[in-house]
């Protein structure tokens, strides 16, 4: 593998936007590509899915070089970096052109050697580059050389290249001599405008959109993990520990907001206690929180933020202020609360924003959508600020842990299996929807799964008992309607998936019906029971919200 | 039980078809019928309103596939309106907004059939 990357079994729910940016990096060679943001989450996943495409580019296809850079806090002097970028943009390049994955990772060669190893291959287009760049002095001109050695490899060669930066937000540190530069990240602008060498550029969001290159990209979503997705990645995980689990922890998983490094962290964490029930993952999650490594993530990241140790304690008492007042708080009455001048006030809340702690880019700040983050945060101060124990901070988690999985409402009903029945499933479900102020096209989508799925419980009926059971479960942030009938020939005993034999597949109509399900929920799981088959329906109501939010206010 | 009915208006050559209530199989096969009939009496130029439909099931919706098959064959223009977005989400699901013209409402569709041959 040129870089190290998740096993493809491993790499769950990412394929679109996977094939979407190959099919993007192909174009470059057309000419007609745009440099991109790939924004999203801490641990949502971008890192990864710019390896994914780096190896896919390398492998299969010999069109567009893909060319990626991890930047690196330690190299952020212009010259070691001109020079770091340089080498290495040379070294994967002919990597490509041989598929010879071993030159990726030649550390620590010279200048020298590489023009060696440059001369061996006539590889002339690069001698020249390299030749250029040694004749420079100047530390400027010479970033500016390394900077457009992609475009001017494509000049004189032809071939179109992807070039893929992660923790571009570092860039910020650009230093000469030990003096600040971060304007020279302005340099970036020319590269960025070739369309035969489109960048994808990814990193911390927050500081990313504050940098001046911004307005020359195209803003590219990573979207959390879809909860089938999370389910299945954490059932994967524990699978690596030989655990096999008889059903995923969908509340927890809810709660971890389809973050694969969240999921990562708590199913390995499951993984080693050899414990998978619910009520143990939720257990394993607090430690997560307070002393595993999600806590040890975002404690490097306040520590890198806050360098200051007398300015820790003030930061949490905010933070935690900001996130259970309840409204979004101005600058100045953050001020006023803590009896801060304005410009520490600012001082704290933009590091708070560009760290991704809170949001709020126009100086009104307010909780982010992570909720694990907040939870971090909670547990914190709990033990920093007001001294509480362990044992105090887990208690008062595990309370908090159970609202989330108790708070909400259910209702049950039975329906006859009679013709156009499941209209009364449908009608109510529209009902409780409208009492739960939930969206109306969450509430349609809802209703078209129960529909189908109730159809499936008609037409798959075995036995004497000719009803339909249904349960609407709905918590703040998820649904989950079950539908239970008899009829155990639905779902096939080795898979757990409905059959696709005949009847489903003979009636073009019902086949569909099952993929309309899956269409408008997160999941749809099929369960044997005592009854007989089981439908479980779950959509994540927060999502589907902003979702259709943003779908509004971009005016789909 | 039926919850489907059906009340079709004509302007000039064009026929406007108002399903109201629940489109399974039942309602969606009377719908097929409705259009055929239109397409045998020579008539090319078909408005279906959704705006009274409640429901769509999977086979309700897959009987259109036929009805823009018949379409086709028919050398005719069907249009879809004042449709909800999850009716328009399981048709494009299905693939059958690509065969159809669809608009906001039936006046946009009566517009552009007007200047239609």
């Amino acid at each position: 593998m040129p870089l190290r990357i998740l096993p493809e079994k491993d790499f769950f729910g990412r394929k679109e936007e996977l094939a979407d940016l190959y099919r993007r990096s192909l174009e470059a060679e057309k000419g007609i590509t745009q440099s991109v943001f790939l924004s999203g989450s801490r641990g949502v996943g971008k890192t990864e899915l710019l390896k994914q495409l780096f190896n896919n580019l390398f492998w299969k296809q010999d069109k567009v070089a893909p060319f990626y850079y991890s930047i690196n806090s330690a190299i952020l002097s212009v010259s070691d970096f001109s020079r770091d970028y340089l080498m290495r943009y040379i070294c994967q390049r002919l990597a490509f052109e041989n598929k010879e994955s071993s030159l990726i990772y030649r550390e620590g060669l010279s200048i020298d050697g590489l023009t060696s190893i440059l001369e061996e291959r006539k590889a002339f287009w690069a001698l020249e580059i390299l030749d250029v760049y040694i004749q420079c002095h100047e530390p400027i001109d010479s970033l500016r050389i390394a900077l457009n050695a992609p475009h001017q490899s494509t000049l004189a060669t032809g071939m179109s290249v992807v070039v893929m930066i992660d923790e571009f937000q570092r860039l910020n540190n650009f230093h000469i001599s030990g003096n600040a530069a971060p304007i020279l990240v302005a340099l970036f602008e020319m590269p960025l405008s070739f369309r035969k060498t489109p960048h994808l550029i990814t990193g911390n969001q927050a500081e990313i959109q504050e940098m001046p290159i911004i307005g020359a990209l195209t803003r590219m979503d990573v979207q959390p993990l879809q909860l089938e997705d999370a389910a299945l990645m954490f059932s994967s995980l524990l699978d690596g520990h030989g655990i096999k689990i008889s059903s995923e922890p969908h509340t927890l998983l809810n709660h971890l907001g389809g973050n694969p490094f969240y999921i990562k962290c708590v199913a390995r964490a499951a993984g080693l206690s050899k414990k998978s029930e619910e009520k143990d993952c939720w257990r394993t999650y607090i430690n997560e929180i307070s002393d595993g490594n999600i806590y040890f993530y975002w404690l490097s990241v306040l520590k890198s933020f806050f360098p200051e140790l007398g300015k820790r304690r003030k930061v949490l008492e905010i933070t935690n202020r900001i996130y259970h007042t309840g409204e979004s708080l101005a600058q100045h009455r953050i001020s006023k609360a803590f009896s801060l001048s304005e410009r520490d006030t600012e001082v704290i809340t933009t590091a708070l924003y560009r760290a991704g702690f809170v949001s709020g880019e126009f100086g009104v700040f307010r909780a982010p959508e992570d909720r694990v983050l907040i939870d971090f945060i909670d547990c914190l101060y709990m033990k920093e600020v007001r001294g509480k124990s362990y044992r105090d901070i887990e208690m008062g988690l595990l309370e908090k842990t159970a609202d989330t999985k108790c708070k909400g409402t259910s209702f049950e009903m039975t329906i006859p299996m009679v013709r156009e029945a499941e209209l009364v499933a449908a009608q109510c479900l529209e009902q409780i929807g409208k009492n739960l102020h939930l969206d109306e096209d969450v509430i349609g989508q809802l209703q078209m799964a129960v529909i189908e799925a109730c159809i499936n419980a008609m037409e798959h009926s075995k036995g004497e008992d000719k009803n339909i059971y249904l349960s609407f479960n709905f918590t703040e942030d998820m649904a989950e309607i079950s539908i239970e009938s008899s009829g155990r020939d639905f779902v096939s005993q080795e898979t757990g998936e409905p059959f696709v034999g005949r009847g489903l597949q003979e009636d073009a109509g019902r086949g569909w019906g099952i993929k309309l399900m899956k269409n408008f929920v997160d999941s749809v799981r099929f369960e044997k029971t005592e009854r007989g088959t089981k439908v479980v329906l779950a959509k994540n109501l927060l999502r589907e919200a902003r979702i259709n939010r943003e779908g509004t206010a971009t005016g789909e | 039980m039926n919850n489907f009915s059906m009340s079709v208006k004509s302007a000039n050559d064009i026929i406007v078809i108002m399903p109201n209530g629940y489109v399974n199989d039942l309602g969606a096969e009377k719908l097929e019928r409705a259009c055929e009939q239109f397409f045998d009496k020579g008539l090319k130029k078909i408005v279906i309103n959704f705006s009274d439909v409640q429901f769509i099931n999977s086979i309700g919706a897959s009987v259109f596939t036929s009805v823009v098959q018949k379409t086709l064959e028919y050398s005719s223009v069907l249009c879809f309106t004042n449709m909800k977005k999850i009716h328009r989400d399981v048709f494009d699901m299905l693939g059958i907004t690509k065969h159809v013209r669809v608009f906001k409402d039936e006046r946009d569709a009566l517009n552009f059939l007007k200047d239609t041959e």
